[in-house]
Parts: structure tokens; sequence; C-alpha cells
């Protein structure tokens, strides 16, 4: 074939294209059994750490210097050599799926494994799940591109990856195919759902061959006293939602303050999460680390109220501090923990005003724990499984339902952007949103859009401009340098101006308000944008900077792909 | 050929490289296997030793009576080693102590929902619904430990095991006044004991408390043959003749007793009553008319005064019957004897005695004071 790479011309000799799906179910599985080790590994790190740095009843400058001494280490770590293992891990692996073709680093893999498992060994309030995802989405990208597989086929496999990890790490293998087609994909129909499941499963079965077949949570078996408790339920799913939009926006409040902050803090910023941290278990021993143990009493109904109570409302301050200090954690764990209190509070309040039509604090505790997760990470339908895997209990699945509706609802209304988009915002980064996922289907602005086109540069002068659109054939442009768009200008705007600048630069606005697509895009959506902004025209840029421009695309090219380009009296010229 | 030769070389040097990664991927795969199963033996090393010392201090601290802190203790090391079914039994068991059956609960059918057919589970189930005054459900549960699989400490002493699960069982029934299936469980129970002395004294008592003094009896005379030395065996002898109204072999029985243990004030008190009963028992044979009449009086007198005693320590209870009966007795009592009783004049003593006795019973129960004893044990006698 005349222009073949001698690549393309291997792959094609090797026969692995044709062999492509065969490996990427193999892979799957060796991502499965590597991931599940690691996330294994992880586990058992962490909590033989933790259990040697801050033993129970341990001397209490232990709890007030283990979580300092942890987070000035991790900090310095995560600042010197690791800065992408910060967070949680699951904006970076969407970051890694959407923007960098499934790229992740080994290094990343690594900085991630360490930082976290010195952060959680030292008391921090974050969880391991959302580590572990990133982990499990590294290693799927690493084995991907090491073994020569098409960046398609890399990007692919970062699911398979997450969804491994989230199967050992939380013991649920349906929930972690979920929660990757959910919230990671946003697809529930991907195609990758195969290889998503079989990772999956292989994860899961490594977990069970070395801890045994035993459940996160142990729940006593429970179910509705009276149907009078739906209403309480619906309370708590009112009281979850409100909580776990206190913690988002505090969050995200917290997050915002903290990078303002100036650059050679952030070695340093970590340790103000350490701080917090120590001083709270001064106070409460029990909110130091994943806090598990303490959820396994939330549940029995064997745990004391009011330190349920105390616990809910410091994990709402300590988890948000820690994570935007920039410590390397997740909010998954923390979520669960903080639902379990809630509830558990909830219930036990249930259960002293109406004895006999309401169920164990323990059943509030676990419908808690969905209704936050609900509420805070977004993902209604991942919960509810969630919580049916990690209890084994079904009994209670409909007032889970009930409660993680109610969360979610409240949770979308007050707080607009589901926490991981808004992490993404922070970082200007635009991951598509559940709502835009839906709509890319079809051609997609990437298919059709014009390549090595230069935006118009600011100085060019109205006659330029007017050249230009009668050589492309529009009616409008990016404006800027080289590939770094920072406007629109159209034949409109040049039209209704009284006096006729010099330069362009005069006519067109330099904000993120002119409109634009990305590649992944369909081109239904880039129409919508033309039509709302009135041009013909609109710069293709890339999700991580919007200001990086990989094209144009054009209303004829869109009716070009189409087959209705020249067509007399239809537009195109 | 130019372009081929370059092809095949990269072909072969990109074969080389999967293979060496493959087998690169082969090698993390074990290294990572081995390091998660040290982490996972160490770990599960370090919380199987916490978890045993919290036990001990649980046993350490329910021992001492502080039910409440071993049920913490407990509940530490059944959180640290959740398949270990010692820990979870023993933080039922200090729940239970705490009078927190209802807690105690659902580990109990998380347990018996693993293994339906664990004996030492069973046994603390039945005690458990005990505890819940659920009488049927213990029952049961009694059952399936007698009946059930001992394992782990006691799978070398499982007789023993369900021996003692089978008189915690009769001690429950007998506390539920269920004779009927006291004397049921006593029977298998007579079959096990075999040569253990110790087992068949404590089943002779059972027998006799479960009013089966003749299989008592039987149990005390082979217990004399093979020990005739022990007092204690003739003492339950002559219990047994007491209730069998056999008041002259009960009699020798005490005097046996006494003769082989000492007289200790209880075993006199037993003595004297036996002598008693000999005196006033009606039913001897050859027996003269005088003397069976006479007996027959201080019978109604003795039974006369216990209907008083009742109606006077519950007046509410006593009935117009009881009053007649009460007043005829009396009027009876303070008749002057005949000269020349005859036994139709005795019998007719001992049926208003025995009418006033059953009034008695009926208004204030057969009554525990010791001098009651006597009339109970003469009026059953004559019952029969």
């Amino acid at each position: 074939m005349p222009g073949e790479s001698l690549r393309g011309k291997l792959w094609n000799w090797t026969g692995f294209r044709s062999r492509e799906d065969q490996l990427t179910i193999l892979l799957s599985l060796v991502i499965g059994v590597i991931v599940g080790l690691t996330v294994v590994a992880f586990i058992l790190l962490t909590g033989r750490l933790a259990a040697r740095m801050y033993p129970p009843e341990s001397a209490v400058w232990r709890r007030l210097l283990i979580p300092i001494a942890g987070t000035l280490v991790s900090g310095y770590l995560l600042f010197k050599y690791f800065p992408s293992a910060r967070g949680s891990g699951i904006p970076q692996a969407k970051f890694a799926l959407f923007i960098q073709d499934g790229f992740i680093r080994l290094k990343t893999v690594i900085g991630k494994f360490v930082c976290c498992s010195i952060t959680l060994a030292s008391g921090i309030a974050l969880g391991r799940e959302g580590p572990s995802v990133h982990i499990g989405a590294g290693i799927a990208s690493v084995l991907a591109r090491r073994y020569g597989l098409r960046k398609e086929t890399v990007k692919a496999l970062v699911p398979v990856g997450c969804s491994a990890a989230l199967a050992a790490a939380f013991n649920t293998p349906i929930a972690a195919v979920l929660f990757s087609l959910e919230e990671i994909l946003g697809n529930l129909h991907a195609p990758v759902l195969g290889s998503v499941v079989l990772s999956s499963a292989t994860s899961w079965m490594v977990l069970h061959l070395i801890l045994g077949d035993e459940p996160l949570f142990h729940v006593p078996a429970y179910q509705l006293v009276n149907p009078l408790e739906f209403g309480i339920y619906a309370i708590l799913g009112i009281i979850g939602g409100l909580a776990s939009v206190c913690f988002v926006k505090l969050l995200l409040g917290l997050r915002v303050w903290f990078r303002q902050l100036p650059a050679w803090t952030v070695w340093a910023q970590p340790m103000v999460g350490g701080l917090l941290m120590g001083l709270f278990g001064l106070i409460r021993p029990e909110v130091l680390g994943v806090g598990y143990d303490h959820v396994n009493r939330m549940l029995t109904g064997d745990f004391p109220w009011k330190i349920a109570a105390v616990l809910a409302v410091m994990r709402i301050i300590a988890t948000p501090v820690c994570y935007s200090s920039g410590n390397a954690g997740g909010i998954f764990g923390p979520s669960l923990f903080i639902g379990a209190m809630v509830g558990g509070t909830v219930g036990y309040g249930a259960h002293t005003l109406l004895p006999h039509v309401t169920a164990n604090p323990g059943a509030y505790a676990l419908v808690g724990m969905g209704t936050a997760f609900a509420g805070i990470v977004r993902t209604p339908l991942t919960s509810v499984i969630m919580i049916f895997e990690m209890t084994r209990d079904y009994s209670i699945i409909v007032p889970l339902m009930i409660s993680n509706l109610i969360s979610f609802f409240i949770s979308q209304q007050l707080q607009r952007e589901p926490i991981y988009e808004a992490l993404a915002l922070q970082e200007g980064v635009y991951l598509p949103t559940g709502e835009s996922r839906e709509e890319l289907e079809g051609v997609r602005a990437g298919e059709v859009m014009l390549t090595g086109v230069d935006p118009l540069p600011l100085n060019a002068s109205v006659a330029a401009a007017k050249a230009l659109f009668e050589e492309q054939h529009c009616h409008a442009w990016p404006v800027g340098q080289r590939d770094n768009v920072v406007g629109m200008i159209s034949s409109n705007q040049i039209d209704a101006a009284p006096d006729l600048p010099e330069t362009i630069a005069e006519l067109t606005g330099t904000d993120r308000d002119y409109p634009f697509v990305h590649s992944d895009h369909p081109v239904s959506h880039a129409l919508e944008r033309m039509g709302s902004s009135g041009v013909d025209a609109i710069p293709v840029v890339s999700r991580a900077n919007i200001h990086q421009m990989f094209g144009v695309v054009r209303l004829s090219d869109i009716l070009a792909r189409y087959g209705v380009a020249g067509i007399p009296g239809v537009y195109a010229k | 050929m130019s372009t081929a030769n370059p092809i095949s070389a990269n072909i072969a040097r990109r074969r080389g490289s999967i293979v060496r990664l493959s087998a690169a991927v082969a090698a993390v795969i074990a290294t990572l296997a081995l390091l998660d199963i040290f982490l996972a033996r160490t770990e599960q090393r370090e919380l199987a030793s916490l978890a045993s010392q919290a036990d001990r201090n649980g046993q350490q601290l329910l021992a001492g009576g502080h039910a409440a802190e071993a049920v913490e203790a407990f509940r530490n090391a059944h959180d640290l080693e959740r398949d270990n079914e010692r820990y979870q039994l023993d933080l039922i068991r200090a729940l239970m102590a705490a009078g927190k059956p209802a807690e105690a609960q659902p580990l109990m059918t998380e347990i018996l929902d693993e293994d339906s057919n664990n004996g030492e589970a069973n046994l603390l189930a039945a005690r458990l619904a005990a505890a819940q005054g659920h009488i049927n459900a213990a029952d049961s549960y009694y059952h399936r430990a007698i009946y059930g699989e001992w394992g782990g400490e006691w799978r070398g002493n499982v007789a023993q095991r369900q021996i003692e699960a089978r008189l915690e069982l009769i001690d429950f029934l007998n506390a539920h006044r269920r004779q009927n299936e006291v004397l049921a469980e006593l029977l298998p129970l007579e079959e096990q004991a075999g040569n253990n002395t110790k087992l068949q004294s404590k089943l002779a008592q059972l027998f006799l408390a479960a009013g089966s003094p003749s299989r008592a009896r039987e149990i005390y005379r082979r217990l004399i043959n093979l020990d005739p030395e022990d007092g204690g065996n003739y003492a339950g002898l002559g219990e047994a003749d007491l209730l069998l109204g056999d008041f002259r072999a009960a009699h020798t029985a005490f005097s046996n007793a006494a003769l082989h243990s000492g007289k200790d004030a209880a075993l006199r008190g037993r003595l004297d009553l036996s002598l008693q009963l000999m005196n006033l028992d009606p039913t001897v044979r050859w027996l003269s008319a005088q003397e069976k009449y006479q007996r027959s009086r201080k019978i109604l007198q003795l039974a006369s005064d216990a209907l008083e005693q009742c109606i006077t320590n519950h007046p509410q209870l006593a009935t117009d019957a009881a009053s007649q009966l009460a007043s005829a007795a009396q009027m009876a009592v303070r008749t002057p004897p005949p000269k020349q009783p005859n036994n139709e004049m005795a019998e007719s003593t001992l049926s208003l005695s025995q009418d006033i006795w059953r009034a008695r019973t009926s208004l204030c129960g057969t009554g525990t004071a010791p001098d009651e004893e006597a009339l109970r044990l003469i009026m059953e006698k004559l019952a029969k």
C-alpha cells in the first residue's frame, strides 16, 4: 500500500490488527491479575502500617505527630517526585481516558502507591479506593503501551484497570463494572463491557484467593419493621443529601483556597491536613485512618450515637481539608464512613423515639452509607449495587434506593456539577458531563474538522480577515496565535462595526465565551454551537486546554460529510 | 527484498521484545503474589495474636463478673478474627451475661446459618432462647445441641458434652414444670450413664424430683451394691422409699445412712420423719382396729390443723365448702373416741381427712412446710 508506514506494515504483516481483540481479552485477564495483586498489597500494606503507626490506645503524642510527619513526608515526595499522584485518582483516570489517550506513566503508578501508603498509614482521613482506581488504570495503560497496542486500545483498557482495582478494593465486582461504565466511561453500553467484566472478575478472584471470602462489612440481616420506616429513610436521604452537599462544597471551596497559595508552599500544604487530623485525633482517636472498623461496629448498631455524630462532623471537615491540601487519597471510603455515622445517628434518634416501628440503628447506618455515596460521588446505581455487594444484604435494598435517590436529587439541585467534574474544571479541564457523554454518538467533530490551519493573528487586518473568509468558504474564523485560540471574528462583527479598525483585535473578545467544540463532540453539538453563536465555523479545542486548537469545523464540512454539499439551493460554497 | 529484510528483522525484534515483556509480566505477577501472601500471613498472624489476647482478656473479665467490659473485649476479638467461631460464641456468652440477649441473637443466627448442626452453638442458642422466654425454641435448640456435632476442643469428649447438655435441658424443664418431658429425657440419660456412679446418683435425684421414686430406688439399690459404704446412697434410697410410702424401709435406709455418714441435723430430721410416718401410717397390715382408728384421728387432726392454718393465712381464698369442712373436722376431732372403734370408723375418719386435705391443697397447694411433710406423704400413700 503506497504511503503506509513501516509500523503499519509490521502491524498488518504480523496479523496483530486482526488479533487485537483477542489480545485485549488476554490483556484484560492479565490486568485483572496484576491490578488485583497490587491492590491487595496496597490494602494489606496500608492496614499493617497503620496498625503499627497508631495502634489502638496508643500514646497521645503518636496521634498528634504521626499524621503530621506522614503528610510531611508524602507532601515532599508528591512535590518533588510524583506531582501527578496527588488527590483521589478518579479524576486523574478520567483525564487520562478523555484527554491523554489513556496515557498514565509508570512513575505515577509507583508514586500513587508509595505516597498513598504513607498518607493512609499515618491516619489521614482519606480512602484507598480512589487511588486504587488510579493505580489500576495506570497499570492497564502501562501494560497496553508496552505491548505496543494502538492508542484506541490503550484508551479502552483504562476502564478495564479501573474496574479491576475497584473490584479488589471494595470486594464488589459488579459495582466495579457499573462504576467503570457509569462514572469513568459515562456509558452503560460501552463496547469494552466484556473486558471490564473479565478484569473485574479476575481481580475479585485474586482477592478471594489471598484474603478469603470475607465481605468488607459484616451486617446483620436487617428488614423493614414497619412501612412508617420509609418516611424515616426519606428523612435520612434528605439529611444525607445535605451532608453530601456540605462535604462537596467545602472540599471544592478549600481546594480553590489552597490553589491560590504561593507555589513554594505546595510541598507543605498536605501538612495542614495532617495537623488537623492530629488535633482531631487527640479529641477522638476513631477519626484517624480509613475507619472501616468503626463502620462495621456502627452497622451492627453497637456504636455510641454521640461519638458517631461527632465523627460524622469531624470527617465532613477533615476529609475536605486533607484532600484539598494536596494529600494523596480518595473520597470513596470517607463517603461511606460519613454516611454510616450520619445514618447511625439518625437511626438512633428514630429508634429512641419510635422503638416499635424502627429497625436497629445499624440498618440506618447501612442505608446512610449508600446515601452519602450517592450524594457525593453521584453514581446512584453504583451506590445501590455497591452497598448490596459489600454487605450481601438484600432485605434493605428498597429503603436504600429511596434514600439514595432523594440524596442524589438534593445533591444535584444544590451542587450542579458532580464532584469529579468540578475538580476537573478547577484544573481547567473540561471533562464530558454525563449528559454530554450521552450525546457523544455518531459523527464526531474531530472526523470532519479542517486540520493544518491556524487562527487568524490578532494583528491581522480586517481585509485579511475578509480574504480568509473568502478562501475558507465561511463567515467566521478563530483568532489567536499559531494554534492558541483566544476568540472568534465573524463577518457579522465586521459589518456591524461603525468604523473599521486597522486590526481585528479591536473587534474580537479574548475570553472563554467564544464558541468551541471538542474533537469527541458529535457534529450535532457543533451545529448547535454554530446556531447559538451565529457563526458557520468554530474551533475544535483540547479538553485540557480550551485555547489549544486542533482544527476548525465548518458548516460546509459537516454538510459535505452528509453528502449535501454542492446541491443547488443548499448552503455550500 | 530491500524492504523485506528490515521488516523481518523488526518483526523478530518485536516478537523478542514481546516474549521478554511477557516474561517480565509473569515475574511481576509472581513477585506480587509472593508479597501478597507474605503480607496476608503477617496480617493473619498479627490479628490472630491480638484476637487471642483480647479473648483471654475477655475471659478474665467475665470470670471476674465484669460482663460489660468482657463484651467489649470479646467483640474486639471477634472483629479481629471473624472466622473464629470460638470468639463469636464467647461474645454471645458475654452478651447474655451482660443481659443483652437481643444483641446476641443476630450473632447466634449467623453461626447457626453457617452450621445448624453445631452442638455448642445450639446449646448457647438454647440458653439464649431460654433467657428470652422462648420455651419451645429453647427445648428445640437443646435437642439439637444433644444430637448435634461437637467439634473443636470437645471433639474427644462428645458424650460428656451431650450428657451435660441433656442435664441442662432437664434442669430447664424442671424449672418450667414440664415433668413428663423431664422423664422422657431421663430415660435415655440412664442408658448413657453406664458405670458412671456420679451420674447415676444425679439421675436418681432427678428421678425423685420428677416423681419417679421407683426408678430412683432401683438406681440407689444398684449404687449401694456397687458401694455399700456410701451413706448418701442410703439417704437417697430412704427418700425414694418415703415417696413410695414404704416408711419402714425408709427408716432403715436413713439409719444405714447415719451409720455410714454420721448423723447430721438433716439426716436426723429424716429419721424422725420416717419414724413419725411409721407410727402414723394407718395402712400397715395386722394393725388392730383400735390402733388404726387412733392413727386415723391423728391424721384427721393434722389435716384439720393444716386447713385451719390455710384459711387463717388466706381468708380471701376460703370457700363455703372449705369452711364447712373445717367445722366438720373440728367437730370430729372434738368428739370423744368410741370405746370400741371398728375399721369402718377408721376408714370414715380417713375419708374425711382426705376430703379436708383435698380442700387444703386446692386452696393453698400442697405446702412445703416441714411439719406438713408427714401429712403430705401419708395422704399421698392413702391416695394410692
